[in-house]
């Protein structure tokens, strides 16, 4: 009976971003592009990954930073959008109707994690040839964002990129059911949503670096930063 | 954290979104609003009448404020549309920008605030400016106009008092237009809409200086009103500007003080030449000791034109500063 209730209550979607995990393959953006008809062609993409090189002289390594739509509960780029394109579903996934999209990019603007891009019009008739006519998603010029794979986790899978992520560095949960463990990392604060102080109440957590995990890329940085100071 | 420089941790980007077409927009939208605020609250609080100037002054700025709206709509959508041919989506953009406030009652984005204030405002500018057609200038030649204004001469103090309400919001909304961008520290700072509307409102005055100026009253009694104005918009001016700068100061204090982002755009702001020679020296302060100068001297009136054009010129650099600033602060490494 319970069991039930819990089964039809709206799901409170979450997706987790361990740093210590990711080696960087892009894997995860090859796999949106291909589910999501992206723009490759013009590298616009829906999730990308940040890298930067950390450390100093010749002790330096390479750090990655997995990013995508934050599905911001208290959301940005909804306040600014001025024709109700950008709309929210009932499980707070954030979303286009590209069909009310006039490309004003007051979302664009808006939104504090670089989230959003425009599809052209270009964009649209090189989609159309790729994919066809009949099966591109993309029918007209619109401001275009991250969905959480909406079609996807409606049906109960996973989005494409955590699908496809081989590190399991991007995780996928319902916060409503706390016993699973990639809830139980957001519930208990080891995830934490980015940039809080911003209070867009995100729906995409990360895991810190570990900076106790000597064999992390980053630490490797820095410890030999501190060794050959110490030397 | 041994081998982390700080900045690894953030990243800075300049927005590339909204470009000249925006500054334009927000420029002549602060303008005329002030332009029609200014008149309206000269005839209706303070009852001065100079029909001509009043009538004028809405006329222009409804047509300044609709001209920059055509450089917000090249700028942010109907170009690209414009230039492919596109008709149908130029239409989608006007139905879409003011449909939706009107149909779907969305009216929470500012933008959406700002179509729906523009038109209202520009229509009923244009009611309130026919009814002193009568005893304008030029306009009480052109009888058809004549005949409209007197039908609506009842209407008068209505169309005033609802115009004067309008064009308020109309003379401060761009500062918040700006405002829904939590990561850009330039845009999303509290104080940019008071610093938009003080700007606004100077070079609202500005061009009151340069009529009062310029436009000699038909008859002695409308040339001692118009006197009285000038007098009124010079020393107003010069309060404003003091408030400006002291805005000015408002705003770089809390940028620099806010956070990291905040204090970037402040160390970038501060050493633009441009900003600092162009804008705050020769387009704020250099007028403002002019205006003061003429004011406590009561001679070199002649410095006056060119006060009020240097006022115009900071007026348009203040906006096109602040969108040439709009600086992301991502929170990820680069
Ligand atoms: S991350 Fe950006 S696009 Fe996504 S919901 Fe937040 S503001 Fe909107
Ligand atoms: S670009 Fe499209 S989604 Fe973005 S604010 Fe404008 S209309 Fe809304």
């Amino acid at each position: 009976m319970s069991e039930n209730k819990s089964r039809k209550k709206t799901p409170n979607w979450a997706f987790v971003i361990d740093l210590n995990s990711c080696i960087g393959c892009n894997a995860c953006m090859a796999a949106c592009a291909q589910e999501n008809q992206t723009p490759y062609w013009a590298e616009k993409f829906r999730t990308k990954v940040e890298q930067a090189e950390v450390g100093r002289g010749d002790n330096v390594g390479r750090i990655f930073f997995p990013r995508l739509c934050m599905h911001c509960q208290n959301t940005p780029c909804y306040y600014a959008c001025p024709t109700g394109a950008t709309y929210k579903t009932p499980e707070g996934v954030v979303m286009v109707d590209q069909d009310k999209c006039i490309g004003c990019e007051a979302c664009v603007t808006a939104c504090p994690y670089d989230a959003r891009y425009r599809y052209e019009l270009e964009d649209v008739e090189v989609n159309k040839k790729l994919f066809g006519e009949e099966f591109s998603i993309h029918q007209v010029p619109h401001v275009d964002k991250c969905t959480f794979c909406y079609h996807r986790i409606t049906k109960g899978l996973e989005p494409a990129c955590v699908a496809t992520c081989p590190t399991d560095c991007r995780m996928w949960t319902d916060l409503n059911n706390p016993e699973d463990p990639v809830a139980q990392l957001v519930l208990s604060g080891r995830a934490k949503p980015l940039a809080e102080h911003l209070g867009t109440n995100p729906k995409v957590y990360y895991i810190a670096l570990d900076t106790s995990k000597k064999e992390s890329v980053f630490m490797e940085a820095v410890y030999s930063s501190e060794r050959s100071k110490e030397k | 954290m041994v081998g982390v420089d700080f900045h690894q941790l953030l990243t800075f980007e300049p927005q590339h979104h909204w470009g000249v077409g925006v500054a334009i927009y927000l420029f002549l939208g602060g303008l005329g609003g002030a332009m029609v605020l200014l008149a309206v609250a000269n005839k209706m609080l303070l009852k001065r009448d100079d029909p001509s100037l009043y009538a004028w002054s809405t006329i222009l700025g409804i047509v300044l404020v609709n001209f920059g709206a055509l450089f917000l709509l090249m700028d942010m959508f109907i170009w690209d549309s414009f230039w492919h041919g596109h008709i149908f989506e130029i239409l989608k953009v006007v139905y879409a920008t003011f449909g939706a406030a009107l149909f779907n009652g969305n009216l929470h984005p500012w933008i959406q605030i700002g179509a729906l204030t523009v038109g209202i405002s520009s229509a009923l500018g244009i009611l309130w400016a026919l009814t002193m057609a009568d005893r304008a200038a030029i306009l009480k030649n052109i009888s058809i106009i004549v005949k409209l204004g007197q039908a609506l001469k009842p209407f008068e103090n209505l169309l005033g008092w609802v115009l004067l309400a309008f064009s308020t919001v109309l003379a401060f909304y761009t500062g918040f237009l700006l405002s829904v961008a939590p990561s850009i520290p330039s845009w999303s700072h509290p104080l940019l809409p008071v610093l938009f509307f003080i700007s606004a409102l100077s070079t609202g005055t500005a061009w009151y200086m340069l009529w009062t100026y310029f436009a000699k009253g038909r008859d002695e009694q409308t040339q001692r009103v118009r006197e009285k104005i000038a007098y009124q918009v010079e020393w107003g001016d010069i309060v404003l500007i003091g408030l400006e700068l002291l805005a000015i100061l408002a705003y770089f204090n809390y940028l620099y003080y806010a956070n990291a982002g905040g204090k970037y755009v402040f160390d970038l702001m501060t050493s633009d030449v441009g900003f600092i020679g162009l804008f705050l020296v020769l387009g704020l302060i250099v007028p403002w000791l002019l205006e003061l100068f003429v004011a406590v001297k009561h001679s070199y009136r002649f410095l006056i034109p060119l006060a009020a054009i240097l006022v115009l010129f900071g007026g348009f650099l203040l906006r096109y500063y602040i969108l040439h600033y709009g600086i992301y602060a991502y929170p990820w490494p680069s």
